[in-house]
């Protein structure tokens, strides 16, 4: 039987984050009467992004199962293995969109994201600064252990972050030379 | 085999800027991002003919004044 306590662990931190979701994409609705809109260029950025994504995981599984069969490293043939892989996936299907400004529907808020995300990265920051702590290891037998999934999703969502500070950056600075000219 | 490069809008452009309107007030009377009228103008886009005709319905254009290209044809 396997470790009930680690499963009821997951189950509340996925229905926590759940009710999160809810709440927060209740409270960012500026129209609440519209679902989320998505203009046809950014659906066909979108379909682009997830393609990308797509393929770069298959990458990933295919590397790490290489290095598992040819005997280099198992390394990453354990849950957060596997977590890396879907982050970079993810990473890359995020950031494509918001440099395609794909990723924030016309009726939402891209303040409300900014500070979703920076609450999850907070919250996931404190994880690793626990692990610091109390010296929990990265690497046991061999293979990545479940410590390593704070620090792999604080780093998806400080480039995720960081993606976004510079797109708005950077279409700020568009706005101004349109209204310039 | 060379793909489209497709030309810069200035016909929209200068219709826009007649109106006296911002991108961001063009897209959001047309309902798309401001994004996406940018990327008309420069160019990068090619939007579908429906968004072609929300522009034109915006702007009080025909398609071809805003959308068709000026090309030479042959004698």
């Amino acid at each position: 039987m396997g470790n009930v306590a680690y499963i009821l662990g997951v189950l509340c931190g996925f229905l926590f984050g759940l009710f999160v979701v809810i709440i927060i994409r209740r409270l960012n609705k500026e129209k609440s009467c519209l679902k989320e809109r998505y203009d046809e260029r950014q659906k066909i950025a979108q379909g682009m992004a997830y393609k990308t994504a797509y393929f770069v995981l298959l990458l990933y599984i295919g590397i790490v199962l290489l290095l598992a069969e040819g005997q280099f490293t198992e390394m990453f043939l354990s849950f957060a293995g596997l977590w890396l892989g879907i982050c970079i996936s993810i990473t890359v299907f995020v950031v494509i969109c918001i440099w395609k400004d794909a990723y924030i529907s016309l009726n939402e808020n891209t303040k409300v994201f900014l500070l979703t995300f920076g609450a999850l990265e907070l919250m996931n920051f404190v994880g690793v600064v626990r692990i610091i702590l109390e010296h929990e290891p990265l690497i046991a037998d061999g293979k990545l252990t479940s410590s390593c999934l704070n620090p792999i999703t604080c780093i998806m969502l400080a480039v995720v972050m960081t993606a976004f500070y510079i797109k708005l950056r950077y279409n700020r600075r568009c706005e101004q030379e349109e209204e310039d000219v | 085999m060379r793909l489209l490069n497709f030309m810069k809008n200035l016909k929209m452009k200068s219709a826009r800027a007649a109106k006296d309107m911002s991108q961001q007030g063009l897209a959001d009377a047309v309902g798309v991002s401001r994004q996406t009228i940018n990327q008309i103008e420069k160019g990068d886009y090619n939007p579908t003919i429906r968004l072609c005709l929300s522009i034109c319905k915006v702007l009080e254009k025909t398609l071809d004044e805003l959308f068709w290209e000026d090309m030479d044809l042959p004698e």
